[in-house]
């Protein structure tokens, strides 16, 4: 499997306004490394990184990185994690870089803070060695797949993914995740559904595609049809309020990567200003450093 | 004059420059330093140079000085393998060398990472494999202070041996079961374009060297006088015969920072510019810092005290040693000491025009001191830009530098063949 982190990279040179995002197996990365490789990417792409906590990479890398993952505390310990990185990316004031060339000053010290974090299973001093991100932090993207996963993104996530294969069980997932998320203060979580559409230009051809595509997961949506029909079904669970929007996860296969962009054509979405965040394009707002006075 | 061999040369990427104090010169792009614009500039400038690669340092702290972050120092780089990613995209030839420790890492990540940087580049990555002594790194990864010396380098060494086992097996499993590490499994991608990317290796120390003659491929050092480099350089090629590597499966580049001028006069006069902005407090950090002894208390003008430095730290690497025995030979008081190291630390520095450059390269080169040079220019982009516009030329004229890519990947550009896999 290809890292991430220097896929995001190196698309940090692509002229677009999209947002990034890597996904990071956090079991078995270090707060300090995350905050490091996402304060780059987000200073890179101006704005555009995003963290997909991959929850469930667990077994498969268990046995490759020789080490298990205590099942009992997980969730406790995912938190403090975040908590944790969180607080290196706010290790540094926004304005602590100062490249006041007269005084000989690079940075404000009074801006730059050592975190001491001293917790249950992480030891970080801090400060982090690289500046804050444009973002504050980047977006982080919590998928949830399991009761756990649900609990971790409604304490975490700026945006939750779910698997849910018709409107009810999304909306009954989303319902259920943003009252969890309203417990904890955190109002209005938005949560994007999972969809694996299988496109043709025709319907037939389209179904030709699916025949010959393996069954995915019976959790996720799976559509097949038109670019025309998909934007509609896009539109509908929209408008029934089922989702705030959706992640595609279309094959690698360019002609349907062009059918999907077709399929935003027919949505007529407004083109993003230049130079947008992603945190701005999904209207999320941009954190405040903890240690700012 | 003639030599039959050719230069080869990495840039060492910096925040504002190698001169501790270039940021604050007027044309370094110090606001930059976080954009991608800053390494787009620097690595188009590598690839009109026809440089090997372009090399990302690595810290895993920020430069505190009794507990502050240093406010008169340019920051650190940013996340080299994010860095060397964003470079790839943005050259064809340019080989990128990323460093990254083995002492806070696990090898299978590691491993993907590269594995990533290999192909997407298409054969141009490279390892700078370094372990980790800083105890202020090790406060940011857990309650324990760092491993002893020869503990960390064996677990370099078993990191490695890992590492390229999975590359190795390509789209295979590997089952290893060491003193370190436990690893099962497999990276599921091909072997990467280069079998293994290039390892780079830096260490000076006893350890150092022997791990360099095991792995590295290609070695960043530091020596400053053409007697040092050559035995540095035949005492790495003495330990790899021992392991039976031929001598010409490692390339050695010790660091060269230029400050180039068209007369020698310009060439002074620009590095004196850059000696007055040095901050005072800078000084006296640099030399606390790099001798492990704190400094802070004596004033500028008083001399090393090198009889406490050593009773302090029986331990100094190779390099700090013979830096405090040059301060006890020249009698450097601290201020004139910190003077040097914020030239470009420890490694050579040269003041001079294209020309003279030339004759000195040409005789390390010749008299076996280098295989090439590892450059460090004072200030980006400036400096570096006038190294390959106006250097460069001069050097290709001479016969002792290549005029153009003569294949697509680091090893080929380095003359290193793609290594079997084991």
């Amino acid at each position: 499997m290809l890292d991430a982190v220097p896929l995001i990279a190196a698309l940090a040179s692509v002229p677009a306004s999209i947002g990034l995002g890597a996904s990071i197996p956090v079991d078995y990365t270090e707060p300090f490394h995350l905050a490091r490789a996402f304060a780059a990417i987000d200073r890179l792409t101006r704005g555009r990184g995003a963290v997909v906590f991959d929850l469930a990479a667990g077994i498969d890398l268990a046995a490759a990185i020789g080490r298990s993952i205590e099942a009992a505390d997980r969730a406790a310990r995912i938190l403090e994690f975040f908590e944790t990185t969180t607080e290196l990316w706010d290790s540094w004031e926004d304005d602590a870089i100062l490249v006041n060339r007269p005084e000989g000053l690079f940075t404000d010290a009074n801006k730059i803070h050592r975190i001491n974090h001293d917790g249950t299973y992480y030891a970080v001093r801090g400060p982090l060695n690289a500046p804050r991100p444009i973002q504050g932090w980047p977006v982080v993207f919590v998928p949830v797949a399991s009761v756990e996963a649900s609990a971790i993104a409604a304490r975490v996530a700026d945006v939750a993914l779910i698997p849910a294969a018709t409107p009810d069980i999304a909306r009954r997932a989303s319902k259920a995740l943003r009252e969890h998320a309203d417990a904890f203060g955190r109002r209005g979580l938005p949560v994007l559904a999972d969809v694996v559409p299988i496109l043709g230009a025709t319907v037939a051809k389209a179904q030709e595609m699916a025949g010959m595509r393996a069954n995915s997961n019976g959790d996720t949506l799976r559509f097949v049809g038109t670019p025309e029909q998909f934007a509609a079904m896009l539109r509908d669970w929209h408008d029934a309020g089922v989702c705030e929007g959706f992640n595609l996860r279309p094959r690698p296969i360019p002609e349907e990567i062009n059918l999907l962009a077709d399929c935003v054509r027919v949505l007529d979405r407004p083109r993003p200003a230049e130079d947008v965040t992603l945190r701005d394009r999904l209207g999320l707002s941009r954190p405040l450093s903890r240690y700012a006075a | 004059m003639y030599i039959g061999k050719q230069l080869h040369f990495g840039l060492f990427i910096y925040p504002g420059g190698h001169h501790i104090a270039a940021w604050r010169h007027k044309d370094a792009w110090s606001e930059h330093v976080t954009e991608l614009d800053y390494f787009r500039r620097c690595a188009l400038a590598c690839e009109r140079g026809k440089f090997d690669s372009l090399f990302v340092g690595d810290a895993l702290a920020a430069r505190e000085s009794r507990g502050r972050v240093v406010g008169e120092v340019a920051i650190n780089n940013l996340d080299p393998v994010s860095v060397c990613a964003a470079v790839v995209s943005v050259t064809e030839h340019l080989g990128v060398v990323a460093t990254l420790s083995t002492s806070f890492h696990e090898p299978f990540l590691i491993a993907s990472k590269f594995a990533t940087l290999d192909h997407l580049s298409g054969g141009r990555a490279g390892w700078n494999v370094v372990t980790t002594s800083q105890d202020a790194a090790a406060a940011n990864f857990g309650r324990d202070p760092h491993m002893e010396k020869t503990l960390r380098y064996a677990r370099a060494q078993e990191f490695v041996d890992v590492t390229r086992a999975l590359w190795d097996a390509g789209e295979g499993s590997i089952a290893h079961h060491g003193r370190f590490f436990d690893v099962e499994g497999s990276l599921g991608l091909p072997r990467p374009p280069q079998g293994w990317p290039v390892l780079v290796q830096a260490g000076g120390s006893p350890s150092g060297r022997a791990f360099a003659a095991s792995i590295g491929e290609a070695i960043f050092t530091a020596q400053t006088t053409l007697p040092e480099a050559i035995e540095f350089r035949s005492s790495i090629h003495a330990l790899m015969a021992a392991r039976g590597r031929a001598p010409d499966t490692v390339k050695i580049q010790p660091g060269f920072s230029p400050i180039l001028g068209s007369t020698m006069a310009e060439a002074r006069r620009k590095e004196l510019e850059l000696d007055e902005l040095v901050h005072p407090r800078v000084g006296t950090w640099m030399i606390s810092e790099y001798l492990r002894y704190p400094l802070y208390d004596l004033s500028p003008d008083s001399a090393v005290p090198a009889a406490d430095v050593r009773a302090a730290n029986p331990d100094l690497s190779p390099a700090a040693g013979a830096f405090l025995d040059r301060c006890v030979r020249e009698k450097l008081s601290i201020a004139n000491g910190g003077r040097i190291l914020a030239r470009s630390r420890t490694h050579q520095s040269f003041v001079g025009t294209p020309e003279t450059m030339a004759d000195h390269m040409a005789l390390w080169l010749s008299e076996g001191g280098c295989d090439g040079f590892n450059l460090l220019p004072a200030w980006f982009p400036g400096e570096l830009e006038l190294f390959v516009d106006q250097a460069v030329p001069v050097l290709q004229r001479r016969g002792l530098y290549r005029r153009d890519y003569e294949g697509h990947t680091l090893r080929s550009h380095l003359g290193l063949a793609v290594p079997a896999p084991r």
